[in-house]
């Protein structure tokens, strides 16, 4: 029985082996997250036009969220087929590097991005865009905001805070590493003190802004520019992000071209074409995050939106070597 | 070779076939993965601690579930009115509804801002916080899992006689004895089927004890393998983590079977309930709320869908037919698939010595984590699905997720049919086709369409191992609804959601409908 099994495994991979197909014009292969390739997304803006610059098909291949690309990677190993991987970001960072994959590559455009944002300095993760962590309420249920980080454990927003969990969500991870940049040994301090005004912690993003959004609490951890999307297509200023003087922590997402790729070339093309302007400009309406290219005239809206005057950045090193105890901290502080 | 045995052989083939074609992903994931060095688990007090709260959780939503969900169950049974349709359609909704909608729904019910909420802090001055706390957990697996439990257990109580009750009442037992000794065993095989189901639903469910209970310290083992494997990509340690959960799971199921053969009692012959016992008025209070309690989320969810429809916009017309049709076309499919499947195997597996070892094979993949099964297939087909046979692969991998609940609903009927039957059967009826065609599928009719609609609103639903799959212009609804909660178009997604479930419903509705006037001669 055992050698049928393996038998019929051996027949379905060289009828996997054999499906496959030559391609005529270069093909580039894109690793990223869902939203890159929704209706709304920054697919159809900016793929076809790239398609028709390099003569070459794009495939974009959507793999979940910035922990899925890397999950996949880890799995796929140098079997991956993916020439560039698009969407992971700082805090990821660290565990990218140690697979080792990424190509070194000095794009065009580099000097339009801010020094600050440009965290490798061997330029394997090129920053494509950036946005900051941010509490967003809601103007029309919350009269006093908080003014400063740690006037969130304030007793007068006793329930009235919904977070994301840091071990499934990305603004989630970000809200705790700038509790801890902030407060470094008193982090758990501030959480056991949070705790009483969380509402509660949901796994992703998306569900914690769905339950904001209708009023389940008047604060949730998203971005600075969330209030964007509001002012853009609902046409109202309700939703405000506070904007705290001692610095807010940053998400910087990058791309990098994997280092086993065929498309050298077009693959570095790509980079080049992500930091130009004809790219970056989707991404204040497509992302609702600031674009890597400074010389990008921003929307009206966003220019409207108030820009916090600190960032706050922990190393990816420090980062991969205390994450587990953070998180393993935070959870006690939780109970 | 014997005849018995080349029979026995090709059975034996067959069910080992079906075995390799629908799981081979998993048994390869686990080569290539390598040996499991499981002490760093054993040793990590997280581990213990989500495993105590997940079985802990897991039993209560079971055992309250069933509680609330059987009498339910026995008065579907018995109802012969026009509205049965109508409401086997409404039950199997709830295999579908997103997580998220669910809460949002509980929401609008029960939560900060709710009317509920409002009256109580006009009279009391004090909000009173139903949801997050460990019963909102509790509330949430019961409205979930209620409906199932009255659907298949109505389904198949409605196809066991009371000639053995009348039987006994004349020889003068009394009723407790006749309820304890033979309608108790009678009833529990569709009882025990639906609970290992339930079980496995509420073992794997995370978004809502974390959501709803409204502290990381109401953590299942799934949040912990995602941690393991997204956060830190100790995937060796995930998938040991899965593996554990496996096991556990695997030793309820176990448990739980010992349960049926040791107390199941099989009928002499099958007949259909006629006797119609009166509804008490105790009971018909409770008819009345537990219909309020499966109904009004829905309707506060339409009322506030509809009031948020304005923002909705454009986005529909373009968005919304193409994923439409694939979820469509692969839960069609795959419910098909997966309903032949189980009702083949455990056709095939009837009478062979190892018979019992199987429920526990085909059990494995209802304990695997769906996080786990969609990388397991990912790996296995990608190439496959990079040249555009993606939509193949969703309906394979739905197939093979949805088998084991076709399986068991329809082995859970088999069970209960005496071998008498059988023997008859085969006497009268030598030849293999007729003897389906007239006395295997009349007789197994409804869980076959129990099962059809089951696994085809499971696939409907099904989203975690989808998104692995998925991508590009292979997209299905409950994808496009994630993507829509995403980027902030809260409103778009409730409006698609809400489309989905009425056009849902009405294909339930309507096999629902053919299935109860195709007649067995």
């Amino acid at each position: 029985m055992k050698v049928l099994k393996f038998l019929f495994i051996l027949a379905l991979f060289s009828i996997a082996g054999c499906t496959r197909r030559t391609s005529e014009p270069p093909m580039l292969t894109i690793y990223t997250y869902d939203s890159f390739s929704t209706e709304w997304g920054l697919e159809p803006v900016v793929i076809p036009p790239f398609e028709d610059i390099c003569k070459c098909e794009v495939q974009v291949v959507t793999v979940g969220d910035g922990g899925a690309i890397l999950n996949r990677l880890v799995i796929e190993g140098k079997e991956t087929r993916a020439d560039i991987i698009l969407g992971l970001d700082n805090n990821l960072a660290a565990r990218a590097f140690e697979l080792d994959i990424f190509e070194p590559y000095k794009p065009k455009y580099f000097e339009t991005v801010p020094e600050e944002i440009w965290f490798d300095p061997s330029n394997r993760l090129i920053p494509f865009d950036y946005g900051y962590f941010s509490v967003v309420y809601d103007s029309e249920k919350l009269r006093t905001p908080p003014k400063h980080f740690t006037d969130l454990t304030s007793a007068e927003y006793k329930r009235r805070l919904i977070v994301e969990d840091p071990r499934s969500s990305t603004p989630g991870l970000g809200f705790l590493l700038w509790s801890i940049k902030l407060l470094e040994n008193r982090h758990e301090d501030f959480w056991q003190k949070l705790k009483a005004n969380i509402l509660t912690v949901t796994p992703g993003w998306d569900s914690a802004y769905a339950m904001f959004k209708k009023g389940e609490a008047p604060m949730v951890i998203s971005y600075t520019t969330s209030p964007a999307y509001h002012i853009i297509n609902e046409n109202t200023d309700r939703y405000k992000a506070a904007i705290f003087p001692e610095g807010h922590y940053i998400q910087i997402e990058v791309a990098g071209i994997v280092k086993y790729t065929k498309n050298k070339n077009l693959a570095q093309s790509f980079i080049d074409y992500m930091l130009s302007p004809q790219f970056q400009k989707e991404i204040p309406t497509k992302n609702y995050m600031y674009p890597a290219n400074k010389d990008v005239e921003l929307p009206e809206a966003f220019k409207s939106l108030p820009k916090p005057k600190k960032m706050l950045i922990i190393k990816e090193d420090i980062l991969s070597k205390k994450l587990a105890k953070w998180i393993n901290g935070w959870r006690q502080a939780m109970q | 070779m014997a005849p018995g045995n080349a029979i026995t052989f090709v059975k034996r083939a067959s069910v080992l076939g079906i075995i390799i074609v629908l799981f081979h992903p998993i048994i390869l994931f686990v080569i290539r993965a390598g040996g499991l060095d499981l002490t760093d688990i054993l040793i990590s007090s997280a581990f213990w601690k989500a495993l105590w709260f997940t079985l802990y959780q897991a039993t209560l939503s079971l055992l309250l579930s069933l509680l609330i969900g059987l009498p339910g169950a026995l008065w579907l049974s018995q109802y012969r009115g026009k509205l049965k349709p109508y409401i086997h359609a409404f039950l199997t909704i709830f295999l579908m509804l997103p997580v998220i909608f669910v809460i949002l729904g509980f929401i609008s019910l029960f939560g900060e801002e709710s009317l509920i909420n409002k009256f109580i802090f006009l009279i009391s001055g004090e909000k009173l916080h139903i949801l997050y706390s460990f019963p909102a957990i509790l509330i949430a697996h019961i409205f979930y899992n209620v409906p199932l439990v009255i659907k298949i257990v109505s389904r198949a109580w409605e196809e066991t006689g009371k000639t053995e009750e009348q039987a006994a009442l004349l020889l003068g037992a009394s009723r407790l004895k006749i309820f304890t000794s033979i309608t108790l065993p009678k009833l529990l095989p569709p009882t025990i089927a639906v609970s290992l189901i339930v079980f496995a639903f509420c073992y794997m469910s995370f978004a809502i004890p974390l959501i709803l209970g409204g502290s990381p310290s109401f953590s299942t083992l799934e949040v912990l393998i995602y941690e393991k494997a997204r956060l830190e990509l100790n995937l060796k340690f995930a998938m040991g983590l899965a593996l554990l959960e496996l096991l556990v799971s695997l030793l309820f199921f176990w448990t739980c079977t010992r349960f049926i053969h040791k107390y199941t009692f099989i009928p002499s012959h099958p007949s259909k309930v006629v006797a119609r016992s009166k509804v008490s008025v105790s009971f018909k209070i409770y008819l009345f709320f537990i219909s309020l309690f499966l109904i009004l989320p829905f309707i506060t969810l339409i009322a506030e869908t509809i009031l948020g429809l304005s923002s909705t916009g454009s986005i529909l017309k373009t968005t919304l037919i193409h994923p439409l049709s694939v979820s469509l076309l692969v839960a069609l499919s795959s419910g098909i698939v997966a309903t032949s499947l189980g009702l083949l195997s455990s056709l095939l597996i009837r009478n062979l010595p190892e018979e019992r070892m199987y429920d526990l094979i085909f059990f494995i993949p209802m304990g695997i984590s769906s996080l786990f099964l969609g990388i397991c297939y990912l790996i296995s087909y990608q190439k496959f699905i990079l040249h555009g046979w993606g939509i193949m692969v969703l309906i394979v991998l739905h197939s093979a997720i949805n088998f084991p609940f076709a399986y068991r609903i329809i082995r859970g009927s088999i069970v209960k049919l005496s071998p008498q039957i059988w023997q008859a059967a085969e006497h009268f009826a030598p030849k293999w086709g007729i003897r389906l065609r007239y006395v295997t599928f009349p007789l197994l009719k409804t869980s076959v369409i129990n099962a059809f609609l089951i696994t085809m609103a499971l696939s409907l639903g099904e989203f975690n191992a989808t998104m692995m799959v998925a991508g590009g212009r292979l997209k299905t609804i409950p994808i496009i609804i994630y993507e829509l909660l995403g980027s902030y178009r809260l409103e778009s997604a409730l409006f698609i959601g809400l489309v989905y479930t009425l056009i849902a419903f009405f294909i339930f509705y309507f096999v629902e409908r053919r299935g109860s006037y195709v007649t067995p001669s």
